[in-house]
């Protein structure tokens, strides 16, 4: 894992993802505002290419608590800092423990694995906050919010492929290169 | 490329310590995010004013007035010539008034001056993710940003078909677009009125329509009676107002007895400590009756400004003491 390179580009999806990522955004009545996760894309390529569980969940922790520190509202006047690392963490290992099981070259793949894994972190995440809000959340604020991650991953799974195809172009500055006969990745 | 840690401290220990820490600050709550969140606003907000600028002007662009038939303009060219008689009435009306009004007040009247320092910022960063309606503000508290400031739009007014000569523009505050949630040194995160967790203590102004009368239900010597909204009795409702998650606000519990209408407006207080002032916050577009408490309507109620676009803002700073609002939640 070559972690400057990997920590530039976080920075720069990070400010992609807070200021022109809000033309991405659309209002719905029922569910609320939708848009992308674009960490997410980011963090499901990383966890498919680095060579150890241990580099995913760095990563992991990394982008989660570089969202944590971005994301001030949602769930209740107190946003607190840390579920969003932790889950990222979680998440991250999680894709890598199951890539070998999957062909993760094909786009459907792809996309499934970044809707399974925006869903865990986000639901993770919302749940966490919710606990953890100070003036309570209701069920149905909390029912809500779980739908609206669930559009959240949807929207992120339809435009992973577009994204880890740009992630695919600049990998060998991210990830070194694998060596012996696992280099091709499995079809 | 690749940074290697020291021999005895392992990325497995590494990781375990960044996992213990998030439990830690999660813990901590306010105390350890609100910082932390405020120093993390320092390196994006340099680099975000000119994206956000494309982000502005695209969905500026893009939220523009959708198509119209013919029929539906022709219509609406000839309700804008009866309004533009009646607003060319209406202000000649005003003007007698306010100039006695004037008089009245330099004689008799109070100062009502609001002591506020108005501080122009700009919109340099969004939420990343969709679940608030947050927005990261350029000045913050080396500017005089407080928490709970409220924050108006800030645009240019002029009727000049002509490029402007310096000293004749007109900047005004048109409507609310929320309040400073947390202030750091440099930056600051507004709060939108369509966020969750806004509310305001604000007021419904009925629109007085005289093609389409409205009868609302008024005390008179203990019995109630219907009456004709006129301007005499069209006295302003008090109302709670939430933001709805979206892109408007919810206000419940409205009698029916005051009768509100799609396109009455809700304004915020005169008395609110923060703003003494009454501005627009949004326009009525829905009234729901509310299947629980019949005697009371929901409303649905679209923001007056743009927050898609929002880009040029004015945080409002009472001058003095003035009130206090805690950032810790």
């Amino acid at each position: 894992m070559r972690w400057i390179p990997f920590i530039l580009l976080l920075y720069v999806v990070l400010l992609v993802q807070t200021t022109l990522g809000r033309v991405l955004v659309f209002s719905t009545n029922s569910l609320g505002a939708v848009g992308p996760d674009l960490l997410a894309i980011l963090a499901v390529f990383v966890a498919l290419r680095v060579r150890a569980g241990v580099d995913a969940a760095l990563a992991g922790w990394i982008l989660g608590f570089a969202l944590d520190l971005t994301v001030a509202a949602g769930t209740g006047s107190t946003i607190v800092l840390g579920p969003m690392a932790l889950s990222y963490a979680l998440g991250c290992w999680g894709v890598y423990r199951v890539r070998e099981a999957l062909f993760r070259d094909r786009m459907t793949v792809q996309a499934l694995l970044v809707f399974v894994f925006c869903c865990v972190v986000h639901f993770i995440w919302v749940t966490a906050e919710s606990l953890f809000a100070g003036d309570g959340t209701s069920w149905s604020c909390y029912g809500r919010l779980l739908l609206q991650a669930l559009a959240l991953g949807a929207y992120t799974a339809v435009l992973a492929p577009v994204g880890l195809r740009g992630l695919a172009a600049i990998r060998g500055w991210i990830v070194q290169a694998p060596a012996g006969r696992s280099r091709r990745g499995r079809r | 490329m690749g940074v290697r840690l020291p021999g005895k401290l392992s990325k497995k220990w590494l990781l375990a310590v960044l996992l213990t820490a998030c439990v830690v600050t999660s813990f901590l709550g306010s105390r350890a995010s609100v910082p932390l969140r405020n120093m993390m606003q320092y390196p994006l907000a340099p680099l975000g004013d000119i994206p956000m600028y494309l982000t502005s002007a695209f969905e500026g662009h893009a939220g523009g007035s959708p198509d119209i038939s013919r029929e539906q303009a022709r219509a609406l060219l000839v309700e804008n010539r009866r309004l533009r008689g009646q607003l060319l009435e209406l202000s000649r009306l005003y003007q007698q008034y306010a100039r006695q009004e004037r008089t009245k007040q330099y004689l008799f009247g109070r100062m009502t001056d609001f002591p506020c320092r108005l501080i122009p910022g700009r919109v340099v960063g969004a939420e990343p993710l969709p679940y608030g309606q947050t927005r990261i503000v350029g000045p913050g508290r080396s500017a005089g940003t407080r928490v709970g400031a409220r924050v108006t739009t800030r645009e240019l007014v002029t009727d000049r078909p002509k490029a402007l000569l310096s000293g004749y523009a007109t900047i005004s505050a048109t409507s609310l677009v929320g309040r400073i949630s947390s202030a750091g040194a440099f930056t600051a995160r507004l709060q939108l009125v369509t966020d969750r967790q806004f509310a305001i203590e604000a007021q419904i102004f009925r629109l007085i329509d005289p093609n389409n009368p409205r009868q609302i239900k008024v005390t008179k010597a203990n019995a109630a009676a219907m009456e004709i909204l006129t301007p005499q009795n069209n006295h302003l409702v008090p109302v709670f107002a939430q933001g709805d998650g979206a892109n408007g606000l919810i206000v419940r519990d409205v009698s029916v007895n005051d009768n509100v209408r799609p396109g009455d407006w809700l304004i915020t207080r005169r008395d609110d400590a923060f703003l003494l002032a009454g501005i627009r916050i949004g326009e009525v577009t829905q009234v729901v009756r509310s299947p629980e408490h019949p005697g009371f309507v929901t409303l649905h109620v679209r923001p007056h400004a743009d927050l898609e676009a929002l880009r040029e803002v004015y945080i409002v700073v009472p001058v003095g003491a003035g009130p206090v609002e805690s950032e810790h939640g």
